[in-house]
């Protein structure tokens, strides 16, 4: 019996719903434990929830709205995969809808005491949390190890709320302890840093603000680099296309520069720290290859990767984002099943670095066991 | 004594070693400094180059980067033209035209309003996204400028019918004319308030105004021909029903003179009967003796009796074979016998006017034929040449293979018929107007009943002719498949 089934369908709820039953109860007869849905912003989540208790039943049930999805070598901008989970996994979670720090770091501490065996966390934060307050939050209550990952999205993509977990159906801050199960979690950016490396001078983390470069306005960086294409640049909001590399103990992340304020400050997502050393950076194909063919995979057939996205990192990428998907999926060794979402942004503890590290551009190889 | 004296020295001394060891130390270490701040110097240039190299790169990777993306741009709406084209290809209903483009294919070209208004009827044929008071106001707009559409394709932005529509509404717009080569159907209005649009979408958006201008062309075309061929198929129609009419009308009368002249036979036999029999029995004296003048002329009346009773036999007959009151018994039969009978029985008559018979007759050759219609047919053409060939002439009979076919021919070398007669002379009563034929006794039925015969038995009958060489006619039978 197989692990983990997965299954895609681009039709409208009911009938999206009805289709994945069908496939899923062609290979698996038993009831469902753990189900697990990933769906566009088209579809309505109480629908789709009364219409997967309804057909499918699951014990347990988590739901994400993602703008794309990643079924094999494929972006979808419309659908929902299920992932249906054959494994005696245990999984415990925490739901916080409320954007309020005490909350927040009281509702962790009584979830990590829930908490015996080792975990993987895997969380997913709304728009109205403060991802950087959370984060330390996080660090403080769960530490920074590399078993911590997840991302979260800087705007609504629909009307509907985001996430379901059971019964329940809301944006919020959702983390899910996944334990008895073989995870091995890696980032990978593809980007190559290129020319002098320059210092983030004073930089307004709350408000993801980089206020001086090399003691001179953000924005100079780009006009030093791009020189007579800056104002094209600038006017057609193309900044995002070259992040910045920071290097930090041999560990490297990525920054991206979502705008230009009229101040010559630059407005970023990412972990950056006062006096950073930094480096422009463009995406290179080569170097994704090198990444991927560097990651140590045992040649298990049971295997699924979960990719993690960005929405930024599809911008930059444009047409070359399926591509390099398809490139993905065609150099893992055996034919693992790959599945994927996208988020504004990720994160995924360093224990080198001792945090936990934002991250809009890179990617995340989740390889379930 | 010596000791306290040389203890200062030793110590200056060795003092003075120490200060001249420190001097070379430090004047090594300088060097060494200076060695350093060269690399130094070196390693900031080679880091500078690098950076310069970097502006390259990323630069380049721009241009890159926005090339590919207008490439893919470009074989998007490529893909997008050719889809909307092959939609639009089999539509042949104008009214369907514009229900192929829908709200996608309008985003997919860059916009996110769309209008079409027809300018034939100013009926909206398309809309996405525009209110009605707007496409009220746009509909007067257009009314007013609709001569200045004639020749464009898309509007500039400096006429004066796309300024005052965008200074009406504030409107970043497109607008387009649907044109054939000669008819204005409509115009498109796109709207999309967040960006301008490249040349490579101008480009797009010119090709589909063109497309539909050309496509409701073909349909204008289409329609025309469709009426076209109704009314032709209509007038066919008629003209057949016509023509089935005229046919049956014919072969009412035709039938109406069979009839006619059958009856007219048939009552005409009688009487005839009766009188030539009274005419012979006066002229064998059997009701006395006659004066010589009276037996003359009663002769005469005999002999006139016996044309009449020909006539009207061979009339009877055609009028039998018209209306297939004959029955035709086609067999088997050897057609050189027949020949060599007949001209046995007429070789009395050609010694007469002393006509030399040429036979060119294979020994024996079975065809399909009624023995005795065919006899009539040989008769006939055979008393004809005789009739029409002048003392010391030449008749030919020959058969000739042809397929399945044997032709027989008779020549002969007499008067021959005129080029604008020889079409009518199977008509019956049809006699040639001539000196010499005026000469020649005869009805004008013969031919008829010979063409009557042919025909009858599914063969073909022709003649050929030269004035003063002579006439041959032609007829054809079907050999038997032994024979073949």
């Amino acid at each position: 019996m197989e692990e983990f089934i997965i299954n895609f369908s681009e039709k409208e709820t009911e009938e999206a719903v009805k289709e994945i039953s069908l496939k899923i109860k062609s290979t698996f007869t038993e009831s469902i434990k753990i189900f697990f849905v990933f769906f566009t912003p088209h579809y309505n989540p109480t629908t789709l929830l009364e219409n997967i208790k309804y057909i499918l039943n699951p014990e347990f049930i988590f739901g994400l709205q993602t703008p794309y999805l990643i079924f094999e070598d494929k972006i979808i901008e419309k659908g929902l995969i299920s992932l249906c989970i054959n494994k005696k996994i245990d999984i415990k979670y925490n739901f916080i809808k409320e954007n309020n720090q005490n909350i927040i770091e009281s509702s962790l501490r009584k979830f990590s005491f829930k908490l015996i065996e080792k975990k993987f966390f895997l969380s997913l934060v709304s728009k109205e949390f403060n991802i950087y307050e959370v984060l330390r939050t996080f660090e403080w209550v769960f530490g920074f190890g590399s078993n911590i990952f997840g991302g979260g999205f800087l705007k609504k993509y629909s009307e509907y709320p985001s996430k379901i977990i059971n019964n329940d159906i809301n944006d919020g801050f959702l983390t899910l302890a996944l334990s008895r199960v073989d995870i091995n979690i890696y980032k990978i950016s593809g980007f190559l840093a290129l020319g002098k490396p320059f210092v983030i001078n004073k930089v307004l983390q709350t408000q993801r603000i980089i206020n001086q470069i090399n003691n001179m306005e953000p924005i100079d960086i780009f006009k030093n680099y791009f020189e007579d294409r800056f104002e094209f640049l600038k006017k057609y909001k193309l900044l995002n296309l070259y992040p910045f590399i920071i290097k930090e103990k041999n560990e490297s992340y990525l920054i991206s520069i979502v705008d230009s304020l009229e101040d010559g400050s630059l407005l970023y997502i990412g972990d950056i720290k006062k006096n950073s050393k930094a480096n422009i950076a463009i995406y290179n194909p080569g170097i994704l290859y090198d990444s991927v063919k560097n990651i140590k995979l045992e040649k298990d057939k049971e295997t699924l990767l979960i990719i993690i996205n960005t929405t930024i990192r599809k911008k930059i990428l444009k047409n070359y984002a399926e591509r390099e998907i398809s490139f993905i999926k065609n150099s893992l060794p055996y034919k693992y099943k790959v599945i994927g979402f996208y988020l504004d942004y990720s994160f995924l503890g360093n224990e080198i670095l001792r945090r936990i590290i934002l991250d809009s551009v890179s990617l995340i190889f989740i390889f379930l066991k | 004594m010596t000791g306290v004296f040389l203890q200062p020295i030793i110590l200056i001394s060795s003092l003075f070693f120490i200060i001249i060891l420190l001097i070379l130390y430090i004047f090594s270490k300088l060097k060494t400094i200076s060695l350093l701040k060269e690399k130094i110097y070196d390693l900031n240039k080679t880091i500078d180059n690098l950076d310069i190299q970097a502006k390259l790169i990323v630069k380049t990777d721009l241009d890159a980067k926005l090339y590919q993306e207008e490439a893919e741009d470009k074989l998007k709406k490529l893909i997008l033209l050719k889809n909307l084209i092959l939609s639009l290809m089999g539509v042949l209903d104008k009214e369907k035209i514009f229900l192929q483009i829908d709200e996608k294919i309008i985003n997919k070209i860059g916009f996110d309003k769309a209008l079409v208004l027809s300018l034939e009827d100013f009926n909206v044929k398309l809309n996405f996204g525009f209110d009605k008071e707007f496409i009220e106001e746009i509909k007067n707009i257009i009314y007013l400028h609709k001569n200045f559409l004639k020749g464009q394709f898309l509007i500039p932005k400096e006429a004066k019918l796309y300024k005052q529509i965008a200074n009406k509404f504030n409107l970043d717009f497109n607008i387009g004319v649907i044109r054939g080569r000669e008819n204005l159907y409509g115009i498109f209005l796109l709207s999309n308030p967040n960006r301008e649009i490249t040349f490579a979408e101008k480009e797009v958006l010119t090709i589909i105004f063109m497309y539909i201008g050309q496509c409701l062309d073909n349909i204008k075309l289409f329609e025309e021909t469709y009426k076209m061929r109704e009314t032709l198929e209509i007038k066919i129609k008629e003209r057949t029903q016509e023509l089935i009419k005229s046919l049956k009308e014919i072969e009412r009368i035709n039938k109406a003179k069979s009839d006619f002249i059958s009856t007219l036979s048939h009552e005409l036999r009688t009487p005839l009967t009766s009188i030539k029999g009274f005419s012979s029995l006066l002229i064998e004296n059997k009701f006395g003796k006659l004066p010589l003048e009276a037996k003359n002329r009663l002769e005469k009346i005999d002999e006139n009796i016996n044309k009449l009773v020909d006539m009207v036999n061979t009339l009877l007959d055609i009028s039998r074979i018209e209306s297939k009151k004959t029955e035709i018994k086609i067999a088997p039969s050897d057609i050189v016998s027949l020949i060599n009978e007949i001209v046995d029985f007429l070789t009395p008559q050609m010694q007469t006017k002393n006509i030399k018979c040429n036979l060119e007759l294979p020994p024996s050759l079975i065809v399909y034929m009624d023995r005795s219609l065919i006899e009539r047919v040989l008769v006939n053409l055979l008393n004809n040449a005789i009739k029409f060939t002048q003392e010391q002439g030449k008749i030919d009979i020959k058969i000739k293979r042809e397929d399945k076919s044997a032709i027989i021919i008779i020549s002969d070398t007499g008067c021959g018929i005129e080029k604008e007669n020889i079409d009518r002379i199977f008509d019956e009563f049809f006699r040639v107007n001539n000196p010499i034929n005026m000469q020649i006794k005869g009805s004008g039925l013969g031919l008829s009943l010979v063409k009557k015969i042919i025909e009858s038995h599914k063969e073909k009958i022709w003649v050929e002719s030269e004035i003063g060489k002579g006439t041959t006619f032609y007829f054809t039978l079907k050999i038997k498949e032994e024979n073949v």
